[in-house]
């Protein structure tokens, strides 16, 4: 376990979480869909880190715990603010067995906006949109595991779900439905 | 291997995550199964789409600084202390002259910077101006400004798959000659303005470092100060896309 005695203000700790920030900006930025709310997810998963460094095992995947104290941190505020559970689809439904299906049609980079995919983001339910977030972070499925608390055998088929939900979101910008030939 | 075994793999292929061996059986499923080669250019194209479309929202410098100074604020304090001490006395300077170059400005300068912007703009729109130089590789653009401005463009942005480089021409704004970048976003017009900021009496004066995108005439506008010279952004496109022009012109400098 980390030593308290170790950490203080000049704590390499410390300054290895702070290396996170933008990283967990970013995060935090998709999840809530507003930059102040980012701010302040931002600001108490470090101090709920800080506070709590004994539970942080020395070895263990920092940039992981630090991702998964925040995801807490949205839900425990989003079911406090709406009084009931994050989204209508819980993770668990997107752990099915069976040959994943996609959706028709291919999104075209040139005919979407970046309003149009931060939008289809935010309508996919949390925990879809976490896994993306996560996977494009660069994160193995071990750490996706991690920050999700789910088994890591069950991470591909949530991703794989997730993003064809996302595709399924964004099929009117598929060249063939393209309107005026754009 | 199956199509939900191949299926699953994808993002493992885009991502160089899989074994030598995992691979060539992916492979080969997939030289026999168009649904499963379909499905993965959907995937590569769902990935370019956020690669380009979904930027990593990087944490502010103001929250940089916060959490710094909270978490790390007893290391080297005695080096660090002159800073610290200088912050405030920066901050009020910073926004005395902002309010007096803004109260300024409104009496006469940011008015009539963004009315001639949109003036040239719009007379380019009509054809009344033509670009003077048309190009897509700023290497060709930014050389051609060389000789007939006596200050050069420091514009780095190339341009990019989102916002085309055009072209570029001289333009006035008042009585100062500017030089315009000109990009397209789907069928969208825009004029990126660059010129010397001026004196008290100028009329870029008082352009503060950032400001959100305002619309003029159906028109929006971003306009920021960077160093000594005053940049503004003009199109009919909405002021949000706008504005991540403008991050993009701004980051790559």
């Amino acid at each position: 376990m980390w030593s308290r005695r170790k950490e203080g203000a000049a704590s390499p700790f410390r300054r290895e979480a702070l290396a996170y920030l933008d990283a967990l900006h970013s995060f935090a930025r998709y999840l809530s869909g507003d930059e102040r709310d980012a701010d302040d997810l931002v600001q108490e998963t470090y101090a709920r880190a800080f506070a709590a460094v004994e539970q942080f095992t020395p070895g263990s995947n920092l940039q992981a715990w630090l991702f998964r104290i925040l995801r807490n941190l949205f839900i425990d505020r989003y079911r406090r603010a709406k009084g009931g559970p994050i989204a209508s689809l819980s993770i668990d439904a997107l752990d099915e067995s069976g040959a994943p299906s996609v959706p028709a049609g291919t999104p075209d980079p040139d005919a979407v906006t970046s309003a149009d995919v931060q939008a289809a983001m935010m309508a996919l339910p949390e925990p879809s949109r976490t896994i993306v977030l996560l996977d494009l972070e660069g994160m193995n499925d071990d750490e996706m595991a991690t920050i999700l608390g789910c088994a890591s055998g069950t991470v591909k088929s949530r991703l794989f779900r997730a993003r064809a939900a996302l595709r399924e979101l964004l099929k009117d910008y598929a060249p063939a439905r393209r309107p005026h030939g754009l | 291997m199956d199509c939900r075994t191949a299926r699953l793999l994808f993002l493992d292929g885009q991502h160089g995550r899989i074994a030598p061996g995992i691979l060539e059986q992916r492979e080969t499923h997939l030289r026999g199964c168009e649904a499963c080669r379909e499905a993965e250019r959907g995937e590569v194209a769902l990935t370019k789409v956020l690669d380009r479309h979904l930027p990593r929202r990087l944490a502010p410098g103001a929250l940089k600084s916060r959490l710094e100074e909270k978490w790390l604020g007893g290391l080297n304090r005695s080096r660090r202390g002159w800073r610290l001490a200088a912050v405030p006395l920066a901050v009020v300077f910073a926004a005395f002259a902002f309010v007096a170059g803004l109260s300024a400005g409104k009496r006469q300068g940011d008015g009539v910077a963004t009315r001639e912007v949109v003036n040239s703009h719009l007379r380019m729109l009509e054809g009344e101006t033509l670009l003077q130089v048309l190009a897509s590789d700023m290497h060709q653009v930014k050389p051609w400004f060389a000789g007939k401005l006596d200050f050069a463009p420091p514009v780095a942005f190339k341009g990019d798959g989102d916002y085309l480089l055009v072209g570029g021409r001289i333009t006035r704004l008042g009585e100062q000659r500017a030089a315009c970048f000109v990009f397209a976003r789907r069928l969208h017009q825009i004029s990126l303005f660059v010129l010397p900021m001026r004196g008290p009496s100028g009329s870029t004066a008082s352009l503060p470092s950032s400001q959100p995108a305002q619309v003029s005439r159906g028109f929006s506008i971003v306009a920021w100060r960077d160093g000594e010279f005053a940049y503004y952004l003009v199109s009919d496109l909405n002021p949000s896309e706008l504005g991540e022009l403008a991050l993009r012109i701004q980051a790559a400098r």
